[in-house]
């Protein structure tokens, strides 16, 4: 399978040139997901500085820098652009995207104008998302709740347009992993032998496949009730507003797993290349990758337990959503044991895969809390829930989409970064993170609701730490970018394989050729054989 | 961690509450532990250990955590029931929730706005709706939560100690959310039944400085979650110099404030709906008496 001998052929960068057209018409899934990173980047920079304005207002009870008004929209868009344009897409649109096709060993995903496609469509409901700003932006939440989002008088159609057109877009890109992975592996890579953050991709593909178009329908039936009037989900037109909930649930909770699952994947590939190890648990795993995405179609009642449900169905969800805990528990253990006589390296993706770990931990474990019915009356929308949902798409999704932006960096730009500073940002990183959110989950349980622009002031203690935290947490997420950034211009060249891992992504240059390898790919073992196949580290120094 | 706990099935929710958290913090604990053993033992070894397996492990750590989850559930569901089985002959308490104030009306017919007395030690049922969005009735000392569905009624019960707690709207409904306060005051049986005496208030109101009156109204009825009395505009336009004063409307008319002007945008305040702001006021016709009005006209114009 070794193919240290590059070939001299140039990397794709060169290859194609870099007139913006070589870009913006590009059909190579490694320039699109590069396309992709920088945007999603360019989106979690804006919905970061909205994030720090809302912390920042909650300073003070009542008015400390804007009204309640211009509050409701930043908290709105802030909301509406991470889920939409960054947690969903972060992963599987770049690292997947870059990645995919490479760890299969194929030259390309198997419908390259598609995925292209799915870019602009992404771009054009950014770009939508946006345009509210000028408009006076929305203040729906980014739930749109019926009938709140019908009857407020701003740009909610543009939103809904916006977020219909980022759900084909991801549409696109699901459909584009399944053919490839079903098509397009290179001779020798039978399932057994795919690696991990490859099974995830295929699971969250199929969840975006079939749940997205939902979420879509429904966005445009309030779309349509407030254009035409149409009474689908306003009682005064004797529509039925629960109805909304139930269908953007169906679509949105399983969209919380097609954000965590490929942030599981990256995890199994850098725990295992950075602890030198087989994965403990192989199959379930990537099992357990599957059932989370069959039982998540199962559990959209949990959000509703206080909205007028049946006791039965409220039960029956309930019930439910425990069974999401066992695959995610399997996980979270079986990345631990893989540590267990390994040969770890403390890099910064390791840390930030040591930082997912406990982060992610605490999420699941808080939404024990949340899926119990009796605790949940009295925590459902306070800021317990804010919490929770903060620490697993935040210290889930993109804690792991750093891991893997930091795992993968060498591979994609050819440079290696600074891992001093990488590891300076990944504990100011955890510490801010923990400081922002803890006070959350106390304040929750002390029952300080959510969306609240104003609130009683014996709270405020526990905002103003919850600020300070956010801080931290910026200037470390500051500092992680100035690490990539750096090391575009002064990064040292990166070789193939700088970790030793054994996947077909680290057995070509660095960044890879326009075609991704050098000859003809043949896999002949596992992707986490450490035990039996050694693969140099050709970058050694670990500066922890 | 929790607030202090009021309502008769509190103490139960709670218990759940703790259980869950004692098998989280546990397993958080452990799941530290080995990261942190096996990161400072196998950090920088350069040497291949033989492989590891163990099909035991991986059954007990699935069997475990099932049997507990549904452990987990079934407390839960236990404190649900509880919370969810209205007692019979239940104290009946309709409430409407509206963009942002919160309306009572007792069995005696008593409608109040954002504050309202009711018994202690008796079963209350909340019976709930909506005039617009969704609303929902949040008693966090009580561990009660309930949505207000425009068009439909919801429910929930409670069974409270003597006290006075606060209401909050807990589901999202637009500028004001974080102001739609109220106030519950539970009392004791017997002082209950001696306020219900309907010659108490009015007697005590007439004889009482209007002025004082009105800014209490002004707070206990929800005006302040809307209009302010510093000259910063809110949802609505603050009150302070208000009174007779020009008022630029939305339709173009421009009117003096007075005290006709002031009566008719408390009670219907779509009729002249002032320029920059949307009509969003609810209309008070009904939730005030005569008295309390004046009171309210009283308390603006000494706003100068
Ligand atoms: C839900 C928010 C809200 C609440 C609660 C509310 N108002 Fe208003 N109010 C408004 C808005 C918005 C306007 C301006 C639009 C209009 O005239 O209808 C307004 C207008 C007024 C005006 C006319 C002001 C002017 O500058 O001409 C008066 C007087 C007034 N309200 C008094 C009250 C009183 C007294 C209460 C409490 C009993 C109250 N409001 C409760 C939102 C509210
Ligand atoms: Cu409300």
């Amino acid at each position: 399978m070794a193919m240290h001998e590059h070939h001299g052929l140039a990397s794709f960068y060169e290859e194609g040139g870099n007139s913006l057209r070589s870009w913006l018409l590009t059909l190579d899934h490694k320039r699109i997901g590069i396309l992709y990173l920088v945007s999603i980047l360019a989106m979690f920079f804006l919905a970061g500085i909205l994030a720090l304005l809302i912390r920042t207002e909650l300073l003070t009870p009542g008015k400390t820098i804007m009204d309640a008004e211009a509050y409701n929209r930043i908290f709105t868009l802030h909301g509406a652009l991470m889920i939409f344009t960054v947690i969903i897409p972060a992963i599987p649109a770049t690292l997947g995207n870059f990645l995919l096709p490479i760890m299969l060993g194929a030259k390309d995903v198997a419908f390259p104008r598609l995925n292209l496609a799915s870019w602009y469509f992404y771009m054009a409901g950014t770009v939508l998302m946006m345009l509210t700003l000028l408009g006076g932006a929305v203040d729906t939440g980014w739930t749109f709740y019926a009938p709140y989002s019908i009857l407020t008088r701003n740009a909610v159609v543009v939103v809904l347009l916006g977020a219909f057109l980022l759900g084909m877009s991801s549409i696109f890109t699901g459909l584009n992993f399944i053919v490839t992975v079903h098509r397009l592996r290179a001779p020798g890579l039978t399932w057994g032998r795919l690696p991990l953050f490859i099974w995830a991709l295929y699971a969250t593909s199929i969840i975006q496949v079939l749940a997205t178009p939902v979420v879509g329908i429904t966005l445009l039936l309030v779309g349509l009730e407030r254009i035409l009037g149409i009474g689908i989900f306003n009682p005064a037109m004797g529509g039925d507003p629960v109805l909304f909930q139930h269908f953007f649930w169906f679509y949105s909770h399983p969209a919380v797993y097609i954000m965590i699952l490929p942030a599981m994947g990256v995890m199994s590939e850098v725990i295992t290349v950075h602890a030198r190890r087989p994965i403990f648990g192989y199959w379930a795993i990537a099992a357990s990758s599957l059932a989370i995405a069959a039982i998540s179609f199962l559990v959209w009642g949990h959000h509703m337990f206080v909205s007028g449900m049946s006791e039965l169905a409220g039960a029956i969800f309930s019930f439910l959503t425990f069974f999401v805990a066992i695959p995610t528990a399997i996980k979270v253990f079986s990345w631990t044991m893989t540590l267990y006589r390994g040969q770890i390296r403390l890099r910064t993706p390791m840390l930030y895969a040591l930082n997912f770990i406990l982060l992610f931990t605490i999420g699941g474990l808080t939404g024990l809390f949340l899926g119990a019915l009796s605790t949940d009356v009295h925590l459902h929308d306070t800021y317990f829930v804010v919490a929770h949902f903060h620490y697993t798409m935040m210290g889930g999704v993109l804690t792991g989409f750093l891991a893997g932006l930091f795992h993968w960096w060498p591979k994609m730009t050819g440079r290696l970064y600074s891992e001093r500073w990488g590891q300076i940002g990944a504990v100011l990183y955890f510490l801010g993170f923990n400081l922002t959110y803890i006070p959350q989950f106390i304040m929750g349980s002390q029952g300080m609701p959510r969306r609240y622009w104003d609130y009683l002031p014996e709270f405020q203690g526990l905002h103003v730490l919850s600020t300070i935290g956010s801080y931290v947490l910026a200037v470390g997420l500051f500092v992680s970018l100035g690490v990539i950034l750096h090391s575009l211009w002064k990064g040292r060249k990166s070789p193939a394989n700088p970790w030793g891992g054994l996947t077909l992504e680290w057995q070509t240059s660095s960044p890879p050729p326009l075609h991704n390898f050098h000859g003809p790919v043949k896999v002949e073992h596992g992707p986490y054989a450490y035990d039996r196949v050694q693969a140099k580290e050709e970058v050694e120094e670990v500066t922890a | 961690m929790l607030p202090e706990a009021a309502s008769s099935y509190a103490p139960a929710v709670d218990r759940v509450f703790w259980v869950i958290f004692g098998l989280s913090a546990f397993f958080f604990l452990l799941i530290v532990a080995f990261l942190v053993y096996f990161v400072l033992r196998y950090r920088n070894n350069r040497e291949v250990l033989p492989a590891f397996e163990s099909v035991h492990l991986e059954i007990a750590w699935t069997v475990i955590p099932f049997v507990l989850v549904i452990g987990i559930f079934y407390l839960g569901w236990k404190a649900f029931v509880i919370q969810r089985a209205v007692p019979e002959q239940a104290f009946e308490l309709q409430v409407n929730a509206r963009q942002w104030l919160w309306e009572f009306r007792t069995p005696d017919g008593q409608v109040s706005v954002n504050r309202v007395v009711i018994p202690a030690d008796t079963p209350v049922k909340v019976i709930l709706s909506s005039s617009d969005v969704i609303h929902s009735f949040y008693v966090p000392a009580f561990r009660m939560k309930m949505d207000a569905v425009p068009g439909r009624y919801t429910y929930a019960w409670f069974e409270a100690k003597p006290g006075t707690y606060t209401v909050l709207c807990a589901e999202y409904c637009g500028a004001a959310h974080s102001r739609m306060l109220a106030t519950l005051e539970v009392v004791p049986k017997e002082e209950y039944e001696k306020r219900k005496q309907p010659s108490a208030v009015p007697a005590a109101a007439t004889s009482r400085d209007p002025v004082a009156w009105g800014r209490e109204l002004y707070e206990t009825k929800g005006c302040n979650a809307c209009h302010s009395l510093d000259g910063t505009p809110g949802v609505g336009p603050s009150l302070k110099g208000l009174f007779g004063h020009e008022v630029r409307l939305q339709d173009g008319r421009v009117v003096k404030a007075d005290e006709n002007y002031i009566r008719r945008s408390i009670l219907d305040p779509t009729a002249d709906v002032v320029e920059g702001f949307n009509p969003v006021m609810p209309p008070f016709a009904g939730l005030l008496s005569e008295e309390e009005i004046n009171a309210l006209i009283a308390f603006i114009k000494s706003l100068q």
